[in-house]
């Protein structure tokens, strides 16, 4: 290509500008989420790992009752074990200055030297001097809910004992990158569940337990056989009241953040990659309509002598410059909004050792997308053009060519107004450009309602729980069974308006040689505090008759399981065979239901059948905190939640995707905005000379404007339904990603939204085409008459 | 034709500015154009007979120099006033056509009846449209688009466009420029029409010497300005012309 066509290359560009702009800011927006989000999920899950390797995150986890601190020792000398720390691990309480008990995890570990397994990272402070006592290190998200520095006393209980210890520092651990007490209550908040690490000997001897440790934490050689090592280790640890194994993927906050991840990741590839392709598809579009409406020049170029390879040079470079910006601005964009993301979300989630990295694969990928879009973008009507011959493609007159038709089909039945009949002529009978605008609104409102529709989800989601499933106030769990004299006590309290029993524990669903882990929960099928959100025409009574079993959609999907089919329940009482009555559609996934009926004859014979764990009460607002203390008081009250704290710790959780979603709404509305700004722009540009006609001959200014107006109008009618249609599928195809054993999701939109989005898309069709108004009505009349536009 | 002067141009300037250059194409140029009088601007290509028009049509605004009309400066005129004074007294006819390609012959004639005074939907505006379309003898051709005509229908079209709200003056910029003779003969027989029967005071650009003699009278420009003033006593009629 010679210097002339690269000055014209450039000056194209140039007198064009908005639309090059707009062109390229598509571009980069497609590449900026395409790099960002999916660098995210690499550094987050980098992070992570770089986490566990460096503070030595226990492979395999063995809890016993108790044992010599030498099976340490014994255990170090597995074949394939390459570390071990025994330890003594207790839940306990912690008292708030305020006098309120929350649950508290106490951590034992040794002061001469640091675990070799499951270490702590100290961010504060210090970590232990050999032989210290009456000290602790605090947990960072507890240390920093409640701001404790070091210095600071600490009040847990030890044995039941209230103790004040001085706190020397705070320290993240890679057991609590997430603060989960349990695999079956995975979220807990800093603000209710305390993790204290205390001098290993301090807490031997405040249990009774000197020289005895009740956990093995381990971690495996590269080489080894995992399940081989354990079954040794088990068999040596059996003699000492073996009581659970537990691997590192099935360690709770472990498998909080991989879920998390886990979902983010589907997210972080099919959210960007959407926009990215609804860019790349939109640049093909627009930049095609750009290079078609310079036919006339093309014809020129030929017939000056310009070869057709010389042509198609120059509108592919034409393309591609417009591509290259684009790419180039969302890769610097990407990494750092890709840096932003994963530095503030670890910082929410506590993870301390945050790791973000350029990915060349990641920018190779995305830029060989957007570039190949870009040139066959520029180089399919340019060829088009080409193939004309000169003197055609000189007197292609864009106008015309988009204007081939008849009269409507409505205006055989319908004398419409002439203001009515050009605009709706206008829409339909320049077909190209319509549909090419209306695909321009469609993945306008695809982008908008998908990133929206996550937002309107989980709004609606956790209303759900905490409204219609979750109607208690407060709900507290036992460590042991409970009878029902305190049921009666309870219910006598001031403030109690109503408490209902539940019995809940771990069990197991068995179908065939298919099985999953889950809560399940049995109570009266009168019961009024849990909601199970069942198909309309089935009551509670009818799904919790005795034999029967209700499961999440998503279980019963994951076991292959149709209403009427028979699984098996064991629990830690025995199993028994229940029939799948019924689905309950909530956002926790692996949760069961049962009526109280099967425990009861689970249980052994003399055990009272009235018998529970969990109490679910509905307070006075005023007396709620006084009942939590109350309840906190109780024996073996493991712990005590309101539903307002509970509903804040899952929307905690769920920091990182509002954030993913909000920024996700931003770029749409962006995206949206670029996208009907070209739509509208390129479309006045084709009919530059018969809007100036119009002027010339006396149309007023508001007749301009009112008549693009009324062809938004139409084209944003005609694209409602499909935009709607496809926004929605779209959501739902995504929201099926999202979906996993922690998560019930269920794609919503709500109606305002679909409002809202629909209006929104028609503000921009018209503020898009403002512009291009404005440009109307400074043309040069006498000059825009005569060209060929 | 009277003597009653409608259009007078006095020492008219326009500059433009091409980059670093000032381009003059008009320098002081002054002239009159009586009412009802069929007047020929001839000249060739930079000799400012298109930026007249452009001037006397409101499409542009003179550097210095005054344009009056009816008696009125319309250089004083807003923009707006500048579109009311398009659409009353004005008629435009491009070398291009310039119908709106989504509206038949009918109704792109309807369309700029419905500009003008004469508001209000139905048959008045669609009688009227066609009546336009019967004098430039395109009755039969009312509800087809301009892509389906041919290029001196369209330009008949454009004619009873310019033309439908009866304004006192036409402006034809290159009118027969892209028809062949018989088609532009035809188009230019209409021009006349109008001119003789309506007393429409048209004002037609072209370089093409040979439509000189149906004028009455013929200015000719160069460099921007006027170099003569010819009347034809007897003007040819349309047949006689030949390029």
């Amino acid at each position: 290509m010679n210097r002339v066509l690269w000055r014209k290359t450039w000056r194209d560009l140039w007198s064009s500008r908005g639309q090059t702009l707009a062109l390229i800011f598509l571009v980069a927006m497609g590449i900026t989420s395409y790099v960002a989000f999916i660098g995210a999920y690499r550094d987050l899950d980098t992070s992570y790992q770089t986490t566990y390797e460096r503070l030595d995150f226990a492979a395999v986890t063995f809890t016993m009752h108790g044992a010599p601190e030498s099976v340490a020792e014994e255990v170090a000398g597995v074949d394939g074990v390459q570390a071990v720390t025994g330890r003594v691990v207790v839940d306990s309480g912690y008292e708030l200055p305020d006098g309120a008990p929350i649950r508290a995890r106490l951590i034992g570990l040794p002061t001469a030297n640091r675990p070799a397994v499951n270490d702590v990272l100290v961010e504060q402070g210090r970590y232990f001097e050999a032989g210290e006592r009456d000290v602790a290190l605090v947990e960072s998200h507890f240390a920093d809910y409640y701001e404790k520095v070091p210095g600071d006393p600490l009040t847990p209980f030890l044995n039941g004992q209230r103790q004040t210890l001085d706190m020397v520092g705070a320290a993240a651990s890679p057991e609590y990158l997430v603060v989960s007490p349990s695999r079956q209550q995975v979220l807990s908040a800093a603000s209710n569940f305390a993790v204290l690490f205390l001098p290993l000997e301090q807490l031997q001897a405040a249990y009774g337990m000197e020289g005895q440790i009740n956990q093995v934490a381990v971690l495996l050689s590269a080489a080894a056989d995992q399940t081989a090592v354990i079954d040794a280790i088990e068999a040596k640890l059996s003699v000492h009241g073996l009581e659970s194994t537990t691997l590192r993927e099935d360690q709770p906050s472990n498998a909080a953040l991989q879920l998390d991840l886990e979902g983010y990741a589907e997210m972080a590839y099919a959210m960007p990659a959407l926009i990215l392709v609804i860019a790349a598809a939109s640049v093909y579009v627009m930049l095609g309509r750009v290079v078609n409406a310079q036919q006339p020049n093309i014809g020129l170029m030929k017939a000056l002598g310009y070869a057709n390879r010389a042509v198609l040079l120059h509108y592919l470079a034409f393309a591609l410059l417009i591509g290259l910006v684009g790419t180039v601005i969302g890769i610097g964009l990407g990494a750092l909004l890709g840096r932003g993301v994963t530095t503030n979300y670890a910082q929410e989630l506590g993870i301390p050792l945050v790791r973000t990295r350029f990915y060349p694969d990641l920018v190779l990928s995305g830029s060989v997308l957007s570039l190949v879009f870009s040139a066959a973008a520029g180089l399919g009507p340019a060829r088009s053009a080409t193939q004309r011959q000169p003197a055609e493609a000189m007197n292609f007159d864009p106008a015309l060519a988009n204007a081939a038709g008849k009269r409507l089909f409505l205006e055989r039945w319908l004398r419409l107004p002439l203001w009515i009949r050009l605009p709706l002529r206008t829409v339909f009978r320049a077909r190209r450009r319509t549909l090419s605008n209306l695909l321009g609104i469609v993945f306008a409102f695809i982008l908008v309602l998908t990133s929206w529709s996550w937002l309107d989800s989980m709004a609606y989601l956790l209303d759900l729980t905490f409204t219609e499933v979750n109607r208690w106030d407060v709900e507290a769990v036992f460590n042991t069974p409970q009878s029902g004299d305190l049921l009666q006590r309870v219910a006598e309290w001031e403030g109690v308006q109503a408490v209902e029993p539940a019995v809940s524990l771990p069990a197991t669903v068995v179908v065939g040689d298919q099985e999953s882990e889950l809560v399940v929960t049995a109570f009266a099928p009168d019961q009024s505090m849990h909601g199970l959100q069942l198909e309309r025409d089935l009551s509670p009574e009818a799904a919790l008759a005795p034999g029967n079993i209700v499961l999440t959609p998503p279980l019963a999907e994951q076991l292959g399981l149709a209403i009427g089919d028979t699984v098996t329940l064991e629990t830690a009482f025995g199993d028994t065979s229940l029939i799948y009555s019924a689905a309950s559609d909530e956002l926790a996934a692996e949760v069961a239901y049962v009526g109280r009926d099967v425990i009861a004859q689970m249980l052994p014979p003399g055990m009272d059948d009235a018998l529970f764990n969990v109490l679910h009460l509905q307070v006075t607002d005023q007396r709620a905190d006084e009942i939590k203390k109350q309840l906190y008081g109780l024996p073996n009250a493991a712990s005590v939640m309101l539903r307002t704290e509970a509903r804040a710790v899952w929307e905690q959780f769920m920091t990182l995707f509002y954030a993913f979603f909000a920024i996700l709404v931003l770029f749409s509305l962006g995206l949206a905005f670029a996208l009907l700004y070209n739509a509208m722009t390129v479309s006045v540009s084709e009919r530059q000379r018969e809007l100036a006609t119009m002027r010339a001959i006396g149309a007023r200014r508001r007749l301009i404007g009112r008549l693009l107006v009324e062809e938004n109008v139409i084209l944003w009618l005609l694209a409602l339904a499909p935009g709607m249609v496809a926004g929605w599928w779209i959501a739902v195809q995504l929201g099926k990603l999202f979906s996993s054993e922690l998560f019930n999701f269920q794609i919503v939109i709500e109606p305002r939204t679909y409002a809202f989005t629909a209006l929104g898309i028609l503000v921009t069709m018209i503020l898009a085409a403002v512009p291009a108004f404005r440009r109307i009505n400074r043309l040069n009349l006498a000059e825009a008459t005569k060209v060929l536009t | 034709m009277n003597d009653q002067t409608i259009i007078e141009c006095q020492a008219l300037t326009r500059d433009y500015q091409m980059g670093e250059v000032t381009v003059q194409a008009l320098r002081g140029l002054n002239l009159e154009v009586c009412q009802g009088e069929l007047l020929v601007l001839l000249g060739p290509s930079g000799s400012g007979k298109t930026t007249t028009v452009n001037l006397i049509g409101g499409l542009d605004r003179p550097t210095s120099g005054r344009v009056i009309v009816d008696g009125e400066d319309i250089g004083r005129y807003s923009d707006t006033r500048l579109t009311d004074y398009r659409r009353r007294k004005l008629g435009f006819v491009f070398q291009l056509f310039n119908l709106i390609p989504s509206l038949t012959a009918v109704e792109n004639v309807e369309f700029a009846l419905a500009l003008g005074d004469q508001h209000g939907n139905g048959n008045g505006i669609w009688d009227n449209a066609m009546e336009m379309l019967t004098l430039v003898g395109l009755e039969a051709r009312a509800d087809h688009f301009p892509a389906q005509l041919s290029g001196g229908e369209q330009q008949r079209v454009a004619i009873a466009r310019a033309l439908a709200n009866r304004p006192p003056i036409l402006l034809c910029d290159e009118p027969t420029g892209n028809l062949d003779v018989d088609t532009g003969r035809q188009v230019l027989g209409v021009l006349r029409d109008f001119n003789r029967r309506d007393g429409v005071t048209v004002m037609l650009i072209t370089h093409n010497q040979a439509i000189a003699p149906m004028a009455d009278r013929v200015i000719r420009l160069s460099a921007g300005e006027v170099v003569s003033v010819s009347v034809n006593e007897t003007p040819a009629s349309v047949s006689e012309l030949d390029w």
